[in-house]
């Protein structure tokens, strides 16, 4: 599978690092002029803070081809045509008018590689009156409704931290992309997929949107309540904000909560006994974890099958036996920096499993390998785009 | 698109998702359930606040276009298997008929993919860890950076762990299928929820990586230094979001708003001639004070009141302003992108007064122009499926305890 790739920031590249994990060959176009505006962002692997540090960058770069090519040059052009011809799949994440504006469009592209599959992402998609709408995916994540059901019901929506929506998409594109493909497989078509990432992330809220649509009832938030499950709250756990999350979502659970923190006398309560005295319950399971150590608590639960787990933050997700095991943060080599971190992928395959080589891309770090090993380029064509400034 | 493709799909709430993405691709999806049902069926909300197995909002919003048969032994589920490209496993049916073989599957089936989504993976220290969409929420360390600083963190309210590891699951199936085509061979895929969730940090975690501190929860803010800079800001009708930040991105963002906000008397001439692309550097530099940005904030926070999130969106529309309404549920169902996209399908349901067509969301992953998916198709009822069940779906079934992936190979 060879994809060319145009995408930038966090929802379009998750997805095409994906399918690099899985085997495809993705050349990523970037221009030095307008680098991908991740290589700006912290953290950085090391003090130099250089735009070849950017974890973000790597993670989400993983395993691609860098080409740098000045789109605004006009013998870039034929060289991106080329990749067009090339390529199974063409993925972008500009507004929604920039690839036309280059005369790139779908209909551009597909003049040269009929069969092509074009993927298109972008906050609002191709078409409709805030297709332009462009912003971070904190903006739609505001947009689709995750903000007023974050938090707590007398404060402030706290919002989901994260750009929600940019970890969301790339899944979600993922599917799109390989369903694209195995259609082009059956019927030699190919497509253009118009990717809203506002549109896909409105699935994760779609119990909400029913009993809206259904119900009339509007969404709201309550820490971290459940409809069913209770108790189902964090606790203070000893240290300077250490928090640990447990959650009863059966009687035996409750039974052997209150079993272990001494309070025997209440495990026959039925859920909506619990429900009911719900305050003085969370009190005294509170009173039991403020004195131990968060991941004391969640061990001596788990060993009585309670689910619980300390509120891992950063430090703790490092160190998590779990994520270790997993391989979910590992090293990578890297021209400049020795070697950098990325995350690995969430899911592994059995026979055919993923294979990470390299960080994101240098600037330039693939541009041989690329103008001469998969467009066939010679010397000399290659001196000439130096020369007009296409390839740097 | 995926019209060739029958998925097995034995996921309960933690898995919905999955095989939906695939149904609304064309695959034909079968949901195996356990005589009673799967326990999203026995979970509110409900159709008109009625309860019943087939009244589930959450159930519903997660499993139509999908075909309903009821498993009640292994060697039924190994039937349904034999004919399958793909299963999918959340360990669901597992207390109905015991853990499901996926190896002995795919040993009958070659060619068959099968998949568990579980909450740590099927492999590692926590691999039998009880768990909940809360307490994987913690586990992935995104809980550990949302919510206010003097209360506990939070999760997002309604559930998310398992519909992003449904997503990437359903991704994976395809990957697979995809490798199938040269191999002949199916796989087994092997999802983690703590990973798929941990992916959404926003990278915060990887600071520790590198020495830095654990970033510490925000309350509808950001951080830059010690500085927490507001996110969300009251408005005449609720509230937006407003990326009000200097420097080289979106300092210009800035300017345009501050230049709004001078036209309607909020911003003093001092306030809207700052050059918020340089103002770090001049900071830094000792040109400018950050009082300036404090009292900046202060003017927008005034100013905002005075808007309604239509006036806000209708101006940042119109000059790229970086501000966003943040959205009610009855807000999102009115949205004239989403109209005008054709986004929602109607999908015609049973209600307390009878059949009625509703909106559900729509078209996704994306709108092919080649292939339109076909859609619409409605839940599976309890009354609709292939075999015989009990015309009451009976006791509700004991809530299942946490994912057991079995079989599960080893990491790569």
């Amino acid at each position: 599978m060879k994809v060319l790739d145009f995408m930038w920031a966090v929802a379009g590249p998750g997805a095409t690092r994906t399918l690099a994990d899985h085997g495809a060959t993705v050349v990523k176009i970037e221009s030095e002029t307008k680098p991908d505006v991740l290589r700006g962002a912290n953290p950085f692997v090391d003090e130099d803070g250089d735009q070849e540090g950017a974890l973000q960058f790597h993670s989400l770069n993983a395993g691609k081809l860098g080409l740098t090519l000045d789109l605004g040059v006009a013998e870039s052009r034929d060289v991106v045509l080329d990749l067009v011809r090339w390529a199974d799949v063409v993925t972008e994440s500009f507004s929604p008018k920039a690839m036309a504006n280059w005369n790139l469009g779908y209909d551009d592209l597909r003049a040269v590689n009929p069969d092509l599959i074009m993927f298109s992402s972008c906050l609002m998609g191709q078409t409709g009156p805030m297709r332009l709408y462009a912003g971070f995916g904190t903006m739609a994540a505001a947009i689709a409704g995750f903000y007023p059901v974050t938090g707590w019901p007398d404060r402030m929506p706290a919002g989901p931290f994260t750009a929600y929506t940019d970890y969301v998409s790339p899944r979600l594109s993922v599917v799109a992309i390989m369903a694209a493909l195995d259609h082009r497989a059956r019927t030699g078509e190919g497509c253009h997929v118009d990717f809203a990432q506002l549109e896909g992330a409105l699935h994760f809220l779609a119990p909400q949107l029913l009993d809206q649509e259904i119900n009339g009832r509007t969404a709201g938030r309550d820490g971290n309540a459940d409809r069913m499950m209770v108790p189902h709250a964090v606790y203070p756990a000893a240290g300077d904000d250490r928090w640990v999350a447990i959650a009863c979502e059966t009687d035996d659970h409750w039974a052997a909560l209150a079993t272990t923190i001494g309070r025997g006398e209440l495990a026959d309560l039925t859920a909506d006994d619990r429900r009911a005295r719900i305050d003085e319950i969370d009190r005294a399971i509170a009173d039991w974890t403020t004195t131990r150590e968060a991941g004391e608590v969640a061990q001596a639960l788990q060993a009585v099958a309670v689910p619980a787990h300390l509120v891992a933050d950063a430090a703790d997700t490092v160190d998590d036996p779990q994520l270790r095991h997993r391989h979910h943060y590992r090293q990578v080599p890297h021209p400049n920096h020795g070697t950098t971190w990325i995350e690995g992928p969430n899911f592994t395959l059995s026979r055919t499993p993923s294979r990470v080589d390299w960080g994101g891309p240098a600037f330039g770090q693939h541009n041989s390998e690329v103008l001469e090993e998969i467009l066939g380029y010679d010397t000399d064509r290659i001196a000439e785009l130096i020369i007009a400034g296409a390839v740097a | 698109m995926l019209s060739a493709y029958r998925i097995l799909d034995l996921t309960d709430d933690r898995g919905h998702l999955a095989g939906l993405l695939l149904a609304q691709l064309g695959a034909e999806v079968i949901l195996a359930e356990p005589p009673g049902g799967h326990r999203t069926r026995h979970r509110g909300p409900w159709i008109d606040d009625v309860e019943g197995a087939d009244r589930s909002l959450e159930f519903q919003a997660f499993n139509r276009g999908k075909e309903s048969v009821v498993v009640a032994s292994a060697a039924e589920l190994a039937s349904l298997a034999a004919t399958a490209d793909a299963v999918i496993d959340c360990g669901a049916l597992d207390d109905a008929i015991g853990p499901v073989d996926l190896d002995a599957l795919r040993a009958a089936n070659p060619a068959l993919v099968t998949a568990s989504i579980s909450a740590f993976g099927g492999d590692g220290p926590k691999a039998e860890w009880a768990a909940t969409d809360l307490t994987v929420a913690a586990a992935s360390g995104t809980m550990s950076l949302t919510g206010d600083r003097d209360r506990p963190p939070v999760r997002i309210g309604p559930p998310q762990v398992w519909l992003n590891a449904g997503a990437d699951t359903a991704g994976a199936v395809l990957i697979a299928l995809h490798e199938r085509r040269r191999s002949g061979r199916g796989q087994h895929i092997d999802a983690s929820a703590q990973q798929s969730f941990a992916d959404c940090s926003q990278f915060q975690l990887t600071a520790a990586l590198v020495g830095k501190p654990s970033p510490r929860r925000l309350p509808g803010a950001v951080q830059l230094g010690d500085y927490l800079i507001p996110w969300v800001y009251e408005c005449a009708d609720g509230h937006v979001t407003v990326t009000f930040l200097f420097g080289a991105m979106v300092g210009p963002f800035t300017i345009r708003l501050l230049q709004w906000m001078h036209e309607e008397g909020f911003a003093s001439d001092e306030l809207a001639a700052v050059d918020w692309v340089d103002f770090g550097a001049a900071v830094i530099e000792g040109r400018q004070s950050i009082d300036v940005f404090d009292r900046a904030i202060k003017q927008l926070q005034a100013f905002a009141v005075t808007k309604t999130k239509h006036e806000l969106l209708s101006r940042a529309l119109d000059q790229n302003l970086l501000i966003a309404p943040i959205t009610t549920t009855d807000e999102v169902m009115a949205l004239d992108q989403l109209t005008e996209r054709d986004y929602w399908d109607e999908v015609e349901i049973e209600r307390s007064a009878g059949a009625e067509t509703v909106r559900f969301p729509g078209t996704a992953p994306g709108s092919p122009s080649a292939t339109p998916p076909p859609w619409p198709r409605p839940p599976p009822s309890v009354r609709r499926r292939r075999r015989p069940s009990r015309p009451d779906p009976g006791p509700r079934p004991r809530p299942m305890g946490p994912a057991r992936p079995r079989s599960a190979p080893s990491t790569m």
